[in-house]
Order: C-alpha cells, then structure tokens, then sequence
C-alpha cells in the first residue's frame, strides 16, 4: 500500500482508544470468528440516516479496510461518501453505552445523535 | 422495535411499535390525566431487571431504578433514568424479575402500560422503555417522545 493511499485510508474513519477497546471486546466475544466490524448507514431515525454495526465474516469487494490497533472496521462502499472524516468514540456510563460518532459530512443530527442528515 | 421511521421537524410522525397508527403531531401538553388504558403498570423485561441487579451491586444499592419524565429531546419529553432506592410519597413502585422500578405520579402520567427494556446490541446498550402507549411518537433512538 503506498504512503498516500495510507494517509486517505486513515483519514476515513479514525477510532478512540476506547472505540477500539470497545471494538476489541466485541470481536473476543465472538470468539475471533468475525474479521472485523461494518460500519453501514442506513435510512432510519428522525434526522434521516442513522448508523449501523455488525461483524464481518467476508470482506466485501469494495470494503474499505480501517485497521487500527489490531480491530478491522470495514467501511460499506455505501457509506464512505458519508462518513469519510468521521471520528468513532465509544462513551459508557451506568444508564447506557454506546458508540458516537463525530462526523463532519453531518448538516444536522438527531437529539441522541443516533440519527444525521448529509 | 426498530421500525420507525421519522423526520424531526416534520408535522407528521409515525410511530409502529405498540401498532399505533400514523397521527398528526397536535400538542405537547404535559397533561398528566389518566387515559383510556386499563393497564397503567411499568413492566420489566428479564435483561432489564438483570442490568439494574447488576447496576446496584455495583453500587452497593438495592435493585431500584426511577424512571423519570422530563421536558427535552427532539419530541418533546424523555426518559431519564437514576439509581435511587429512596421513594417520595407520590412514588409508585413495581417489581418484576426481582428488581423494583419507581416512577413519580406525574411521570406515570406519561409512561403508565410501558415495557421497560434493557436493549444490547452492537452499537449500544441502554435502558430503553419499549412500548409506552402514552406516546403518539418517539424520537429514532427512543429516549424522547411526543404523548398523544
């Protein structure tokens, strides 16, 4: 991979050290069966589009690989426009956890921050 | 629970958990009368009791969680939720799976026949009231509502 595809590649989607610890816990609980994480967007929620999770078996073709601290985010082909530049956090109290995401496409978002508009 | 699709700002929400029909967003009076329902218990699901045991251990508390009714959100009310083992005199409490939740008069008002849920998925885990048919709409994530 050359430096710049490099530099695009992490300029996509960056992740908190407690993203990936997060990211890390999902993937053990799956017994190391999942490659990694897809990140997806999804129509749904009040401000338009809302994110989306889930483990990985197979690398799509057009996945973009985000490979930070041993855990794979992959990224849908149909998310990329948006969320490239997206920063993905995961905050944990008592009352919830859950991953937010800090996305510089987003025009607006939804109260929680579950749902955003582009 | 998931099949909602809203858009804030818009005079028209839908809301189909709980089968509730499409409905006009009118007002958001914060009416606390009694409706038609004939249920105006809070119901606790088993992973919802198991959190709260869990959380109160932690906290060397009992197994009591107030739910609470606040102004705020993108539909006009939400849900708050708090470790609380004190009760006040307009409290009402219930108890399911071995844990207790405690809701305020007034609050009961706007969640009275709700499912409280505790929901895990991937992208989070929270404390969530699931079907609450006070509520003529919620917000996508479900913290905030709008009562009929």
């Amino acid at each position: 991979m050359s430096a710049l595809t490099n530099r695009l590649r992490r300029s996509l989607l960056t992740l908190t050290p407690s993203a990936t610890h997060r990211l890390q816990e999902l993937l053990a609980q799956k017994g190391g069966n999942a490659l990694g994480i897809r990140l997806g967007v999804r129509s749904r929620g009040c401000n338009g589009l809302t994110y989306t999770l889930d483990y990985v078996d197979k690398k799509n073709k057009l996945d973009e690989e985000v490979s930070q601290n041993g855990v794979t985010v992959f990224v849908d082909p149909k998310a990329i426009m948006h969320v490239v530049g997206t920063k993905m956090d995961y905050v944990e109290d008592d009352m919830r956890s859950e991953f937010v995401f800090t996305n510089p496409n987003a025009k607006g978002s939804c109260g929680c921050g579950e749902s955003f508009n582009v | 629970a998931s099949d909602r699709a809203q858009r804030a700002g818009a005079a028209e929400f839908r809301y189909v958990v709980g089968g509730e029909y499409p409905r006009l967003y009118a007002s958001a009076s914060a009416s606390a009368e009694a409706p038609a329902s004939t249920d105006e218990a809070i119901h606790i699901t088993e992973s919802c009791a198991k959190r709260i045991q869990a959380l109160a251990q932690k906290a060397h508390k009992e197994p009591v969680l107030r739910v609470k009714v606040t102004g705020g959100g993108c539909s006009g009310f939400s849900y708050n939720f708090l470790l609380d083992d004190k009760t006040n005199a307009d409290d009402k409490v219930f108890e399911e799976h071995g844990a207790k939740v405690i809701v305020d008069d007034v609050s009961l008002g706007l969640v009275g026949g709700s499912v409280l849920d505790f929901e895990q998925s991937l992208i989070r885990s929270a404390f969530k009231v699931a079907t609450n048919p006070h509520a003529a709409s919620s917000c996508g994530c479900g913290t905030s509502f709008n009562p009929k």
